[in-house]
């Protein structure tokens, strides 16, 4: 049903689009044979032509004598403006204007659309529109006196409905505590105060009834803002206040409703849109469907009876504040007019969002999987990238306990000489005459030995420590030196030499200081290996260090060994492939995979003529 | 023969163990020579023959076992007694078949190097 109300609302706009484009192909005035088939409908508007509730009216109005007129209906609109533009100079303009305009055109009915557009025929009447019919619409029994109707007056008056529009708040709020009844200071104000409690008394369908006046309009604000969200307030009208402060209903009911706790009601289709969730109420549209009505009757001379008619209200509510108070729509009477309600949308495109939807969420799981697989890439890296930390750890520890005696005599030589220059000093101190001057330098000889067996053991626990995965600043050739110093003793019992060339001072890199002195370790050792069968002056490694043009930076180690066949190159990376009788044969393979961690590659050189060169290439750092 | 005729060489890469075992040497009153590698050493004995020698089994270019045999080819002998801070398996059979005398693991007691010369040189 709701839907159905939201479709009438759309029918109404595609109508007024084709009005649009109609209207310039359709005659002004019709013509000829035409003229007496044709019936005037002139409409007096009160108030200016944009406002909302006179272009719903005028609409209603058109649609209504399009649709199954008998005779064909020539609508005529006029705007008096007269709220905004009040002066008596132009009332005078406008009833001559109107007059000289409709008097070549005899009008069948003219319909007034509120109090003041009423008035101002009645008093022109005699000018304007001679005998026509008058049809009063937008008007209340206070504005027309059934008693002194004049002749050929006719009205649909607009009925304000306490008791249905409570019905409706009860039902939305089935578990209300407490109904509010809410009326201003002015005489207006205080009939309708004594109207309600006429209709409702000290209680309706066993809820609580209070009657709230007599207060400033702060006082109201306050006084709503302090009810329990389970109240009903109705707001009646604020005319006045407590301090004869003057107030157009609708601005004052914007301000209660919207300080209220509690879900506001009100009868006036007016305060729709002023923060009310709604009320029994008669709706424009209605207004002028009813208007349309008994004009089309009056034309074909069969309306009697009653001039006065009552217009029907209907169920009415603000779609927004159903949100605002979180009230189930299912709750609604099944002809209720829901307004501002953002579905009509929905309705509208409702292929074209389906469609929408449909693109969104293949591309929204398209999306999803791909964040799937991502996460899923990243958590497999973060094992890989541990488990590598581990395994090289791992490789390292254990090449490290393959390496311990030469670690051993490394920690030794610096301990003999420490042992033999104490021993060597007590025995200076014990001669009658000692040598000072030579027991200073054995004492200094002592102490530069400690440091160099505590810098040992700081060398071999750095290697030794697991670390982090990330990368830190660091200098490239002080993982060489401090590798190497490391090996002294390993190198010197293979009898084989070292050259480390250094082509800068420090080589700036981001790296992890033990995983890159693992791969120096690794290549170092490898090359000692490939030339254990060489003769002992053969036996040479040359480590260069340097930065390529592009930034990036190198580290190569060569030997003079045998060399390696091109075939056998890439599987030397390979895990467990070893030309080596002991160890795993995971050396090279975990290397490749450190200098991939650290964005690099760990490469054979193609070119090296004798022997091998292998080359380790990390990124330039900062970019 | 007195401790201060006996000529004690000591040979030794590591610059800063080989003056401490000079030192050492001198104050158990021995008369020490150093020499900082085994070709020095080797070739020092055509001037000069010690009465024994501290020779470090680990060194660049001639190792102490290369000192060992060159001393043995070349009808040079001098008491030798081995000194290493890598003690592996094999490695004291090795030198003493080499012609060594003693074998002893660094660091070095004062005690026991004033023991091996003197039973190095009784002879």
């Amino acid at each position: 049903m709701v839907n159905f109300v939201a479709n009438r609302g759309l029918a109404v706009r595609i109508f007024l689009l084709a009005q649009l484009f109609l209207y310039p192909l359709s005659p002004a005035l019709p013509q000829g044979d035409e003229r007496s088939q044709v019936a005037r409908v002139l409409i007096v508007s009160e108030n200016e032509s944009t406002l909302n509730a006179i272009a719903e009216i005028r609409t209603a109005l058109q649609r209504e004598f399009e649709g199954g007129a008998p005779t064909s209906v020539e609508l005529y609109t006029e705007y008096l403006d007269t709220v905004r533009f009040p002066g008596s100079d132009l009332r005078d303009r406008l009833v001559e204007m109107m007059t000289s305009k409709y008097a070549d055109a005899p009008l069948d009915v003219v319909i007034t659309i509120g109090p003041g557009a009423f008035r101002f025929i009645l008093e022109n009447r005699e000018a304007i529109a001679p005998d026509v019919a008058i049809v009063a619409g937008a008007i209340t029994e206070a504005s027309i006196d059934p008693a002194s109707l004049q002749e050929n007056v006719w009205g649909i008056i607009s009925h304000f409905d306490v008791p249905k529009t409570l019905d409706l708040a009860l039902r939305l709020q089935p578990d209300a505590s407490r109904i509010v009844v809410l009326s201003g200071s002015s005489d207006f104000d205080r009939s309708w105060r004594e109207s309600a409690r006429r209709d409702l008394a000290q209680s309706y369908h066993g809820v609580e009834v209070k009657y709230l006046s007599g207060l400033t309009l702060d006082g109201f604000k306050e006084a709503a803002a302090a009810l329990p969200p389970t109240a009903i307030l109705l707001v009646l009208t604020v005319f006045e206040d407590a301090d004869g402060r003057a107030f157009i209903p609708k601005d004052a009911t914007t301000q209660i409703a919207s300080a209220s706790a509690a879900p506001a009601y009100g009868v006036y289709s007016s305060y729709i849109g002023t923060g009310i969730v709604g009320g029994f109420i008669e709706t424009f549209d209605g207004i002028g469907v009813d208007l349309a009505l008994m004009a089309k009757r009056i034309i074909s001379g069969s309306l009697s009876g009653e001039r006065l008619r009552t217009s029907p209200g209907r169920p009415t509510v603000d779609w927004r504040q159903l949100a605002r108070w979180e009230i189930h729509e299912a709750l609604l009477p099944t002809d209720t007019l829901v307004l501002h309600h953002d579905a009509s949308i929905w309705d509208r495109y409702r292929l074209q969002i389906l469609a929408i939807l449909a693109i969104l969420m293949l591309q929204s799981g398209t999306i999803a999987a791909l964040i799937v697989l991502d996460r899923r890439k990243r958590r497999i890296e973060k094992e890989l990238a541990l488990e590598r930390l581990e395994l090289a750890h791992l490789s390292r520890t254990t090449q490290l306990g393959e390496l311990s005696g030469s670690f051993a005599h490394e920690l030794n030589q610096p301990l003999t000489s420490i042992l033999a220059n104490a021993e060597a000093g007590i025995r200076l101190i014990d001669r009658e005459e000692p040598d000072i001057p030579e027991i200073r330098n054995i004492l200094e000889d002592i102490a530069s030995s400690d440091r160099r067996a505590a810098g040992v053991i700081k060398q071999l626990r750095q290697m030794m420590l697991k670390g982090e995965v990330t990368l830190e600043p660091m200098d490239l050739n002080e993982a060489v030196s401090a590798t190497l110093a490391l090996l002294r003793g390993e190198l010197v019992e293979r009898q084989t030499k070292v050259s480390f060339i250094r082509n800068s001072e420090v080589l700036p890199v981001k790296g992890n200081m033990a995983q890159l002195q693992q791969i120096v370790l690794n290549l170092t050792m490898n090359a000692a290996d490939a030339m254990a069968d060489l003769p002992a002056s053969n036996r040479r490694i040359q480590i260069e260090t340097y930065a390529r043009e592009d930034g990036t930076r190198t580290l190569s180690v060569s030997d003079r060994g045998s060399g390696v066949s091109p075939e056998l190159r890439e599987a030397a990376f390979q895990p467990f492939v070893s030309g080596k009788t002991n160890g795993m044969g995971l050396g090279l393979a975990i290397c490749r995979s450190i200098a991939g961690a650290h964005g690099g590659t760990l490469e054979f050189d193609e070119k090296a003529g004798e022997g091998t060169r292998i080359i380790l290439t990390l990124p330039a750092i900062g970019g | 023969m007195s401790p201060k005729e006996i000529v004690v060489a000591i040979v030794d890469d590591d610059e800063s163990v080989r003056r401490a075992l000079q030192r050492m040497v001198l104050s158990l009153s021995f008369d020490p020579v150093g020499f900082q590698s085994g070709d020095d050493f080797v070739a020092s004995l055509d001037r000069r023959m010690p009465d024994c020698v501290l020779l470090d089994v680990h060194m660049p270019g001639l190792s102490g076992l290369g000192v060992l045999r060159k001393m043995t080819a070349g009808r040079r002998h001098v008491p030798a007694i081995a000194i290493t801070g890598f003690d592996q398996p094999g490695l004291r059979e090795k030198c003493l078949d080499a012609g060594a005398v003693a074998y002893l693991i660094k660091p070095l007691d004062s005690s026991e190097v004033a023991n091996a010369i003197e039973n190095a040189t009784a002879a």
